[in-house]
């Protein structure tokens, strides 16, 4: 998903070189550099290239435990779009994203706003907000199930604002937001890194000049630091959002898809149909929607980058 | 002196601080509360009495260690994190260093296809993949853990765009000295490619160590579990609160330890390696 | 049908990877047979005991077999028993009912079990016992026990409301207002969505004459005048009062059965002997027919071992199958157990107990199921839409013409 310069230098300074001696290494280093790239190919070849390959052609077709393949055409795409379980996880992965990347984003934003000045401490804030990236989803899962359970801090949280007291995660309305909020907390931390490269090209000068006008803070954000951010802010909702529609391990962890799919995202609908269903097909069209909503944000993201530059 | 003038100060200064130090605490506290929680005994977990850092007790700690299935978990996951660093690293020097420096026969068809699976969500891949190596009886074996997650796109891209930087004479000057195509790559490129080893290492195996789903698949029986998916499983089975936590905190320590080394890395290059590949 | 094409071949690049994927050593497991078995006999060291003297019984015949007999939980047991033999690490056979019949066949992984029983036992089944494990012609599962779930009745209730057990619904239905009048429920539906269909609608539908799949399992045969009469029954007992509206939506709890609280005269939804374990003793249990509209009928589990598709030794698993499956052991089993014998020659298993033997008579009008592939997807698209037919937010007709459309590409696919 990174946007990419693959414009490829060494191929133009060959052009230059006499020609004998060139097709004399052309050749000689041909099976060479393929002797070096070989063994990581082949690997990809087999565990990456073809089973993406596969995994599109199984959505038309019904593979079973015993090992036969039966073509069955569009028969699993009809079944999704008859299939009111298949709409659900759609829209719960949908409103998942809608809930996450927004607050991921404000979280990140913010928070790198308030440590890009130098002070004592800066860069150990930072560090913390990055800490959670680094920590397994399973533990964030095991912890967060903990933290909204009846005795848990967010119930007390809840309490003392006069909410009544639930376990969010048993509940079917406020569930999925539950999951949502810690997908944030896994994520923001990322956003900072990248928010804090950014603002390191907002021009200073800029800054300097709306100060002497007596510009305030907010209206310095607004005009100066918020239109340099935009690309970063853009990167961050691709990768963000293609994230959050492959959440999975903290679901598993904290609700298994619950209460009442609630929380079945398509990713946990994938992993039902295959590894609990054994519905192989019917699992590779949902892989197939999956592809498509990733294409779909990419080409946005083609949309609009195109029309920025 | 430039950032002086934005330097915060006076009221603003105390501000920040207090907002700096108040999101730091909310970010920091479910790692906090794990660690202390696993500390405590069972049964008298409570809110917010529990979160005081007295009252230690290693009950929990004592109960979890007793049990050999946790050693075997921690062995499973270090292997499957430390070889695939060490087997990721080297294949994708390799091919970074051909795509970036040789010249071949389809090499850039081979290096497209390789970035546009960055494109294609794992998941797709997940179904075919689990076929492929549950059928070669790869279930509940270390080589099926391992061997599907070796081609690492992320990787090769990372490695080919930091060789491009090296430049092309003093390779040109090491094949005068006589080294061929392995003994240059092995003596001149590697050594020059420490930084983004160090990250890309330290990525790899964040990635591994925490990885969940493909591990939930491949080990089936209790014995080829790894962290993750041992507390996931100690979660399952009801194991009071302060067990699950202290196997979390055996599975957060050596994250937090290559966090805490490697921390430049980590931060400097998290706009190209913070993504999973 | 083109099922022979082995998906390595067509869909991956497999040629590439089976260099490295080198296979492992598959040790020789001749004259060894693995069984998966289940909890069935509920007390832990009776399961043991059993399955030891039966192991000791068999090799004192066959000295060459071994018996490897692992006992397994029943959480999340389709899961692991697939994923299990989709590894190449599964059993060779494995306890199965009809409802998992139809998915195991559907995913070739069962063999027919014709292969592996003498003529004498196969002919001995129960017609109904065997028709629920038959897929495309041709039966599955060796049957190994059977229950009837005909009524049970709290004769203090019948007494104190000055009522007989019905044998039909317009019985029931004429009953039940005395029983309401003296404070008792008629009988009981458990219809939250986590109890199986076969325990409530489908008796209901098969004893109006109707049928959970047509004939050719390719479409749902409930969207008929039957399933709709059985829904409207149902729904005017809810109406009525006649059974307790909570069980319609709150999970059954073992310890708050309905006929140990003496609350209800008759239920047909729990085998008798797991009613007098509820209420203490059986003392005060009558056993009722399997009511009746069109038809008599119970629901009945039938349940036996399969043999996977990947048997290491075909002729021991048989040696084994056939003596699991003789006449001495199957009334062994089932005593232990507390089942009856899918048999026709082994029956009266329970002389001393007039309960059993009472119930043991409705076995022929058992219907232990309907084998289909897309058992448990219809059950989770039908369950909710009958739930909410009994709670009175849609009609019978509209309810169940939404299940029919719903399943009809799952059942094509």
């Amino acid at each position: 998903m990174t946007t990419v310069d693959t414009r490829d230098r060494g191929s133009r300074d060959g052009d230059a070189r006499q020609g004998n001696a060139r097709k004399r290494r052309i050749s000689r280093g041909g099976w060479i550099g393929l002797a070096f790239v070989l063994p990581v190919f082949v690997l990809f070849l087999a565990f990456r290239f073809g089973p993406a390959l596969g995994g599109v052609l199984l959505s038309f077709a019904n593979y079973t435990v015993g090992g036969s393949l039966e073509w069955k055409g569009l028969l699993n795409y009809q079944r999704l779009i008859a299939d009111p379980g298949f709409w659900n996880a759609l829209r719960v992965t949908l409103v998942y994203a809608l809930i996450s990347v927004p607050l991921t984003i404000v979280a990140a934003t913010g928070l790198a706003l308030l440590t890009r000045r130098a002070f004592r401490g800066a860069r150990l804030y930072r560090s913390v907000f990055f800490l959670p990236v680094v920590t397994s989803l399973i533990l964030a899962g095991v912890v967060f199930t903990w933290i909204f359970s009846v005795d848990g801090p967010w119930s007390s949280i809840l309490e003392s604002v006069g909410f009544p007291v639930t376990n969010w995660l048993e509940s079917s309305t406020f569930a999925l937001p539950a999951v949502a909020l810690v997908g944030v907390w896994t994520r923001f931390g990322y956003g900072v890194l990248i928010m804090l490269a950014k603002l390191q090209e907002v021009p200073k000068e800029l800054e300097e000049a709306a100060l002497m006008d007596g510009a305030g803070p907010w209206q310095r954000f607004r005009r100066i630091v918020l239109p340099e951010l935009r690309p970063a802010i853009f990167f961050l909702i691709v990768i963000e959002t293609t994230f959050s529609f492959q959440a999975f391990d903290t679901i598993y962890v904290m609700t298994s898809g619950g209460p009442v799919d609630a929380t079945y995202t398509l990713v946990f609908s994938l992993y039902r149909e295959s590894f609990a269903n054994f519905d192989f097909g019917y699992a590779g069209a949902i892989g197939v929607v999956l592809f498509v909503l990733t294409l779909i944000v990419a080409l946005i993201q083609r949309i609009v980058f195109g029309k920025e530059s | 002196m430039t950032t002086e003038t934005f330097a915060p100060r006076g009221l603003g200064k105390v501000a920040i601080h207090v907002v700096a130090v108040l999101c730091a605490f909310v970010t920091a506290f479910p790692l906090y509360a794990m660690v202390i929680l696993s500390f405590k005994q069972q049964g008298s977990i409570e809110f917010p009495a529990s979160l005081v850092p007295w009252d230690f007790s290693t009950e929990a700690f004592q109960a979890i260690f007793t049990s050999p299935e946790i050693w075997r978990w921690m062995i499973n996951t270090a292997i499957y994190a430390v070889v695939s660093v060490v087997l990721i690293l080297l294949l994708s020097a390799m091919a970074g260093y051909a795509f970036a420096k040789k010249r071949f026969r389809g090499r850039e068809v081979m290096f497209w296809s390789l970035v546009s699976m960055l494109m294609v969500p794992y998941h797709i891949t997940l179904i075919p993949l689990f076929i492929l190596i549950a059928r070669s009886g790869g279930i509940d074996t270390y080589w099926g853990l391992i061997l599907p997650g070796l081609a690492n796109v992320q990787a090769i891209f990372l490695m080919r765009q930091f060789i491009k930087g090296i430049p092309d004479e003093l390779l040109e000057a090491a094949r005068v000295d006589g080294c061929n195509d392995w003994t240059i790559f092995w003596r001149i490129v590697l050594p020059l490619c420490k930084p983004i080893l160090a990250t890309l290492g330290i990525f790899v195996f964040l990635w591994h160590w925490n990885d969940f789903l493909w591990p939930l698949l491949v080990g089936q029986s209790p014995e080829m579990r790894t962290l993750t998916t041992g507390i996931a499983s100690l979660q399952a089975e009801q194991v009071p609160l302060p067990q699950v936590f202290a196997g979390a905190v055996l599975a957060f320590v050596p994250i937090f330890v290559a966090y805490l080394v490697g921390q430049r890395y980590v931060t400097e290059n998290a706009v190209a390696a913070g993504i999973k590949g | 049908m083109g099922r022979t094409r082995k998906f390595l071949t067509a869909l991956t690049v497999g040629l590439l990877g089976s260099a490295l994927l080198s296979g492992c050593g598959a040790e020789d497991q001749r004259n060894t047979v693995t069984m998966w078995t289940y909890p069935i006999i509920t007390d832990p060291a009776a399961d043991r005991a059993f399955w030891e003297r039966t192991v000791e019984g068999f090799r004192a015949e066959h000295p060459d077999i071994n018996v490897d007999v692992v006992s397994r939980p029943w959480d999340d047991r389709d899961a692991s028993l697939t994923m299990a033999l989709m590894a190449g690490k599964g059993p060779d056979l494995a306890y199965l009912i009809p409802d998992q019949v139809g998915r195991y066949y559907d995913q070739d992984l069962l063999s027919p079990i014709e292969d592996y029983l003498p003529e004498r036992t196969l002919t001995d089944y129960r017609d109904n016992a065997l028709d629920a494990v038959t897929m495309d012609g041709k039966p599955y599962v060796a049957p190994i026990l059977m229950a009837a779930l005909a009524g049970s009745c709290d004769t203090r209730v019948l007494a104190d409301a000055g009522v007989e057990p019905p044998e039909t619904w317009d019985e029931l239905l004429a009953i039940a207002p005395k029983l309401k009048r003296a404070g008792y429920y008629a009988t009981y539906y458990q219809g939250d969505l986590d109890t199986s269909l076969n325990m409530n609608f489908y008796q209901f539908l098969w004893q109006a004459g109707g049928k959970v799949f047509s004939e050719d399992g390719r479409s749902l045969a409930v969207d008929s005048p039957a399933g709709v009469q059985a829904l409207r029954f149902l729904k005017k007992l809810v109406d009525n009062g006649y059974v307790e509206r909570s069980a319609l939506t709150q999970a059954y709890q073992p310890d708050q059965s309905p006929m140990a609280r003496g609350e209800v005269a008759c239920v047909y939804n729990q085998a008798p002997l797991d009613v007098g374990n509820a209420m203490g003793s059986t003392e005060h249990i009558q056993i009722a027919p399997p009511l009746t509209e069109q038809v008599q009928a119970a629901y009945g589990v039938v349940g036996g071992y399969g043999v996977f598709q990947d048997a290491r030794d075909p002729a021991a698993v048989r040696a084994w199958l056939s003596y699991l499956t003789s006449t001495e052991v199957m009334s062994d089993y089932n005593r232990t157990a507390g089942y009856f014998s899918p048999r026709e020659s082994v029956t009266n298993l329970y002389p001393d107990d007039p309960m059993m033997s009472e119930a043991e008579k409705y076995l022929d009008r058992t219907i232990p199921g309907e084998p289909n592939p897309r058992f448990q997807e219809v059950v989770n698209i039908l369950a909710p839409l009958v739930q909410a037919v009994l709670l009175g937010q849609r009609t019978p007709e509209d309810a169940l013409a939404e299940a029919a459309s719903q399943a009809e590409p799952i059942l094509r696919s």
